[in-house]
């Protein structure tokens, strides 16, 4: 156990020393966007928005999303579990190791500074309108999880950022398409009401897509099937449309 | 024989190609065992099978005693593998490269690793993506020499490097084969690269095993052959197939006899061609043994 923990953390040093640039980047982003965001919320008041702030945090977002396409793209693929030819895969080095090291990583450098934000910008908020979940845990636990696991299981399946950033659009439009289409199915049909939709957009959706992600990350990184992988990850797709509509049809049932 | 490696009827397809057929071979622990064929015939396909890095089709083989789909960290500590197509991270520099691999190996040898640093002339302060495709080969040779594996696996290793550095990393090798109980596995295409090396030979063509012996063995095998027919007579069409590349230059017959004993061959050229001038015999040197299996497999296909 003590040997897994060092290998892991052997890992992780390698990986924070590489990616130290793009890290502080994306920390200096996030400080920035809270900070900024809840300055200029608090000093606007309720129930004003101003047209032009939106667009520029719409821009500062999605600068940052684009550096945290970045960050997991080098963090992945640079072990590549995909390509044959990776360096890690002649070392002494563990599927497990390398897996918990890559989402240690993601945990620390990523997903931790985002919660910290958010718990910053609950306590600085005072501006009604645009206040965040406040202290709800359950909140505060998915907030961006989701996000990055997302990231990391398109870096997973592909062998460089080009691919996976085309793998990533292909699975958001078809999960994109699906709902519309079985939002479209069950307007068409009469069975849509206010009190089902409300059911449907539960906190559990965005518990599944974490949970989802994590398991074809995992089969993905213990067995180095990729193919299966992204089989997997469609059909995964495929249960949360039929999940997210689910409560409609059963309501109107 | 102990095999440090075997496979049986290993097989791996992509797509229709089938890219190794049915391979059964052993190789012999402590020996240099070269596999040889030419481009395609399979020898990184086997290698990449061999260190789990891709999975058979079909068929099984062990490394060091343990499925290879199962190979492991505690396998891979005792096995070094160096192949020209291997990804080094190129961000960091030699000397990060070291003190990285340094902790994952209990047997890292510190002295060693100094000596080989002293002998490969490697730029410590620079990084491994600025490097030439020589250098990084030595770089990745470093890593997987220095905890003094029980297994060098080396595929193709000596692309990009220059004669005098490729003449200088064989005799490094060879020294170090003195003074270090290890097996080497090296697959190369030329065979004038390990010639000096091995002391066992692999040879693949279009993913089938055609040989797997010892160079000893080998060397006694083959023979260049030579005789001139009397006037008149011509080389039958029917010939053993021992002769390897029989070809006739006006009376002039030469071929290469792949089954040589010093006590027979003469009768048995006689019985085919019983009218001929004194028969030459001379003796092969690996490389001409290695060409002569080449062309001839060239010529079966």
């Amino acid at each position: 156990m003590r040997e897994t923990i060092t290998s892991v953390l052997h890992i992780l040093r390698k990986d924070f020393r590489h990616l130290r640039l793009l890290v502080g980047v994306w920390f200096l982003l996030t400080v920035l966007v809270t900070v900024v965001a809840v300055q200029f919320l608090n000093s606007l008041g309720p129930g004003r928005i101003d047209g032009q702030f939106a667009l520029a945090l719409f821009v500062v977002a999605a600068a940052e999303t684009m550096v945290l396409a970045v960050i997991v793209s080098k963090l992945v693929h640079d072990d590549s579990v995909v390509r044959s030819t990776a360096f890690w895969l002649s070392r002494p080095i563990s599927k497990g190791v390398l897996l918990a090291s890559k989402i240690l990583f993601l945990g620390i450098a990523i997903v931790l500074p985002q919660k910290l934000a958010l718990l910053y910008a609950a306590s600085h908020l005072t501006a009604g309108d645009y206040l965040p979940p406040g202290y709800d845990w359950d909140q505060i636990f998915l907030f961006y999880t989701p996000a990055a696991a997302y990231l990391f299981l398109t870096a997973a399946l592909t062998s460089s950022l080009p691919r996976m950033l085309l793998l990533g659009g292909i699975m958001a439009s078809v999960t994109a398409g699906g709902l519309i289409g079985t939002t479209w199915l069950a307007l068409h049909l009469d069975i849509l009401t206010r009190q089902a939709l409300e059911v449907t957009l539960m906190r559990n959706t965005e518990l599944f897509a974490l949970a989802g992600c994590l398991a074809v990350i995992c089969h993905q990184y213990l067995t180095r099937r990729t193919t299966r992988s992204t089989i997997l990850a469609f059909s995964g797709i495929l249960v949360y449309i039929l999940l997210f509509s689910g409560p409609w049809f059963l309501s109107a049932s | 024989m102990n095999a440090i490696i075997e496979t049986r009827e290993l097989s791996r397809r992509f797509g229709k190609h089938l890219a190794v057929k049915n391979l059964s071979m052993e190789v012999p622990t402590g020996s240099i065992c070269a596999l040889l064929g030419p481009n395609g015939a399979g020898k990184t396909t086997t290698i990449k099978m061999l260190m789990n890095m891709i999975r058979p089709s079909g068929g099984r083989s062990t490394v060091l005693g343990t499925d290879s789909t199962r190979l492991g960290p505690k396998e891979f500590a005792r096995i070094g593998y160096v192949s020209e197509n291997q990804e080094l991270p190129g961000w960091m520099r030699v000397q990060d490269l070291i003190d990285y691999c340094q902790p994952m190996y209990p047997s890292w040898d510190k002295d060693f690793c100094r000596q080989l640093i002293h002998q490969f002339d490697l730029p410590l302060d620079q990084k491994i993506k600025s490097l030439s495709r020589g250098i990084r080969t030595k770089v990745s040779l470093l890593v997987s020499l220095a905890f003094r594996p029980e297994l060098v696996v080396l595929d193709e290793p000596f692309g990009g490097l220059d004669a005098l550095v490729r003449d200088e990393f064989i005799r490094g090798l060879l020294e170090l084969s003195d003074s270090t109980e290890w097996t080497v596995f090296v697959a190369s295409h030329d065979i004038d690269e390990v010639e000096r090396l091995v002391d066992w030979i692999c040879v693949l063509d279009h993913g089938e095993l055609r040989v797997s012996e010892s160079t000893a063995s080998l060397e006694d095998r083959f023979r260049q052959c030579e005789f001139t027919l009397e006037r008149g007579q011509r080389l039958p069409e029917a010939l053993p197939d021992s002769w390897l590349q029989p070809e006739a230059d006006g009376q002039r017959v030469r071929f290469v006899e792949s089954d040589y004993q010093a006590d027979t061959v003469a009768e048995r050229v006689r019985s085919v061609i019983p009218k001929r001038s004194e028969l030459t015999v001379n003796r092969m040197s690996l490389k001409a043994t290695f060409m002569a299996l080449a062309r001839s497999y060239r010529t079966q296909s």
